[in-house]
Order: structure tokens, then C-alpha cells, then sequence
């Protein structure tokens, strides 16, 4: 006869509570905690000299009960195109909890600048990532801590352009595909959501 | 005399049924739906006009059986060969390409094709949805998945004058990159989740 222990093992410690992972295809996706449907990208996104939000960045999200960390992941492409002179493309991003600005997230991001304002070729994959901390005595939002968690919140980015005419991004873009110009639905990539709940 | 729980302590409620990550060196990892060799990436690829695999991209894979989606992720170097570097990237399963996870990379053009700084490290990821209703593999979409299916990442330069090389270090310790120098490992990460 076999040890107890043989037929029912223990399970493996885990601290990972649940990750939700979709692409902003307007999917839905089930989890523990709940079913959540990530927005539905399905286009570019031209951002201007004002914050607006980044299409494809939002989810509204409870985590389990017993979680102490939540890991929001947001990635995306950025790209220096623009219809004037995005230059070097810089842009500014702040993830958003719940309408407050979580400051510390804070990021600036751009290509190199040309010394021509036309030659806008940047193009790559940025992310804007931070782990929320629930632990804390009190809520601070600002800096991205928590009492409690327990309803759901609205994570985001928000972004906007360094100035204009020049110096401009669009996101979610491709100028180019198989060595030439886009069209249709070619114009554009989705970006990605990976949510990681922690206790 | 301890509580039951104490020793069969009731399992954890993460829907990550397994975790593949690794540096592509040619390591070998085991989970629970099996052990999985990645490539050894041992030198850089230059682009060329026709889609190649990236080194270090593969992976043949079989999911665990309750999977409901996986997480496809590669991430690596690229550094210009030609200009601005213009190059295309996809992910690709079984042969077919996933459309929507197309992307273009590239650094600013600097007006002289000659000048070719530009290097970054990049990603190419697709999240496979296996709660489909039929297989849509150029959507990245399955209604089953219980053998191997063979996921990589192409990429091509755009023409003869912007390009890059992947897994590529132009430049290192203040000069020109050579032997061992030239090349960056890139890592590629599975998750499977129910």
C-alpha cells in the first residue's frame, strides 16, 4: 500500500492568483474573479496636445479577495507617423486608476529625433506597466497603493502629444507592411492586456 | 495532532496552468503538459525581402488539456542593417500567419541611409483564443488544440535599403561589435491559462 500523500499529493505553493491576458479585440475573457471584455481597437490613434485615453488600454477589474499585488500590463506600438511632422514622435503616458492619475507611472517616450522633421520612421512596441499595492494603511492613488480593493476599477492609459505640429506619435500603427504602404485593416495592430493578481 | 489542511491545504484558485519562459540558448524546461527544447541562438540574422523565422522563435507545443488561452510571447533585439531599418513581423502558427499581430519596426530616419544607429529591443505576441467554435488560425482562434502546433515569429526588411538583423548588436564596449559580441539572446515565454 502506497503512502497517503502519493494519492493525494499537496498541492504547489503559488503566490499567482490569476492573470488575465487578452488582446484588444473586443474579446471576453473568464477568469476567478469575474468575465471582462477588453475594449475593441480598430484603428490608429492619432493623439493630440490634450491627455486622452489610449484605445484598448481599459479594463475595469476586481481582484480576488485575498489579494495583496496587482500587476497591470499594458503593450502597445508606438509610432513617430503623423499626418504633419510627428519628428521624433514624443509622447507622454500616465496610467489612470479609477479617473485618478497614478503619477509615479509617468512616462515619456520617443524615437530618435533626425534633424528633419519629415523623417518619422520610428516604430516599436512600448509598454507602460505597474504593480498596484494593496497593502497599505490607507489609499494613495497617486502612488499606486491601496487599502482595498474590493469593487470594480477602471485601469488606463492616458496619453497625449509633446507639442504640435511637430513632434507627434500615433499609436497602434503600421505605415508599411511586406515592403510597402498599408491599407485597411493593415493600418493598425491591437495591443495586449496581461493583468497578474498576487498575494 | 495539526489540522487536515495543514497537510493537504486546499489549492490555489490561479487559472496559470503552466509557464514556459526561458533564454533561447538551448535550454530544456518541463512543465506539465511536457519538456520543451528552445532554439540556441548563437549568431545574428540579417533581413532579407522574403519572411524568415527568427532564431530562437519556435516552439512546437502542445498545450494542457483545459487551456483556454495562451499567451505567445518572443521577446529580442533588432539593430538597423539599412537606414532606418523598416522591417515587418508577424506570428505565425502551423503556417499560417496571424494577421492582426503584423507590426512594423524601425528608428527614425536620419536622412543618410548610410547611418544606421538605430537598435531596440522589441516583442511579437499573440494571445491564442482556444474557446472558439471552429478553427480561425489566422485569427489566432482554435476550437481544440491537443497536439503540437508549431509557433514562430518571421520577419523581413522592407526593401534593399531599410532593414534590420535580428538578435543583433551593432556596437558593443565602444566599438564595433564582433564574434560572441554580435549577437543578443532573445527569451520566449508560453502561458497557459484555463
Amino acid at each position: 500500500m502506497g503512502n497517503l500523500t502519493d494519492i493525494f499529493p499537496a498541492p504547489a505553493s503559488n503566490s499567482v492568483l490569476e492573470t488575465l491576458i487578452g488582446v484588444a479585440d473586443g474579446r471576453s475573457v473568464t477568469v476567478s474573479s469575474g468575465t471582462y471584455t477588453f475594449g475593441n481597437v480598430t484603428g490608429r490613434q492619432t493623439l493630440s496636445t490634450s491627455y486622452a485615453n489610449v484605445t484598448g488600454s481599459s479594463i475595469t477589474y476586481t481582484p480576488p479577495a485575498e489579494t495583496n499585488f496587482v500587476s497591470y500590463k499594458f503593450s502597445y506600438k508606438s509610432d513617430s507617423h503623423d499626418i504633419n511632422y510627428g519628428s521624433s514622435g514624443i509622447h507622454h503616458l500616465d496610467i489612470y486608476l479609477d479617473g485618478t492619475r497614478v503619477g509615479v507611472t509617468q512616462k515619456s517616450v520617443a524615437g530618435n529625433y533626425s534633424g528633419s522633421h519629415s523623417n518619422n520612421h520610428a516604430s516599436f512596441t512600448q509598454y507602460m506597466e505597474f504593480v498596484f499595492d494593496l497593502t497599505a494603511s490607507s489609499d494613495d492613488i497617486a502612488n499606486g497603493k491601496l487599502a482595498s480593493w474590493t469593487t470594480p476599477k477602471e485601469i488606463k492609459v492616458m496619453a497625449r502629444d509633446y507639442s504640435s505640429p511637430y513632434y507627434r506619435a500615433t499609436i497602434h500603427t503600421n505605415i508599411w507592411r511586406d515592403g510597402t504602404g498599408t491599407s485597411g485593416e493593415f493600418q493598425y495592430t491591437h495591443p495586449i492586456i496581461k493583468i497578474t493578481s498576487f498575494k | 495532532m495539526g489540522n487536515l489542511s495543514a497537510f493537504f491545504p486546499a489549492a490555489t484558485s490561479s487559472n496559470v496552468l503552466e509557464v514556459i519562459h526561458g533564454s533561447c540558448d538551448g535550454r530544456s524546461i518541463t512543465v506539465g503538459s511536457g519538456t520543451y527544447t528552445l532554439e540556441n541562438v548563437t549568431t545574428h540574422l540579417n533581413g532579407t525581402t522574403n519572411y524568415q523565422k527568427i532564431p530562437g522563435s519556435l516552439i512546437a507545443y502542445t498545450p494542457p488539456s483545459d487551456a483556454r488561452s495562451i499567451l505567445y510571447r518572443f521577446d529580442f533585439k533588432w539593430h538597423s542593417i539599412g537606414s532606418s531599418g523598416i522591417s515587418h513581423f508577424y506570428v505565425d502558427v502551423d503556417g499560417t500567419r496571424i494577421n492582426n499581430s503584423d507590426k512594423t519596426f524601425s528608428e527614425n530616419y536620419s536622412g543618410n541611409h548610410g547611418h544606421m544607429h538605430g537598435g531596440r529591443s522589441d516583442s511579437v505576441y499573440w494571445v491564442f483564443d482556444l474557446t472558439a467554435s471552429s478553427d480561425n488560425a489566422a485569427n489566432g482562434e482554435f476550437a481544440s488544440w491537443t497536439s503540437n502546433k508549431t509557433i514562430q515569429a518571421k520577419f523581413r526588411r522592407y526593401d534593399g535599403t531599410y532593414g534590420v538583423a535580428t538578435n543583433y548588436n551593432r556596437y558593443y564596449n565602444g566599438s564595433g561589435s564582433s564574434g560572441s559580441t554580435t549577437y543578443n539572446i532573445p527569451s520566449l515565454t508560453i502561458t497557459a491559462l484555463k
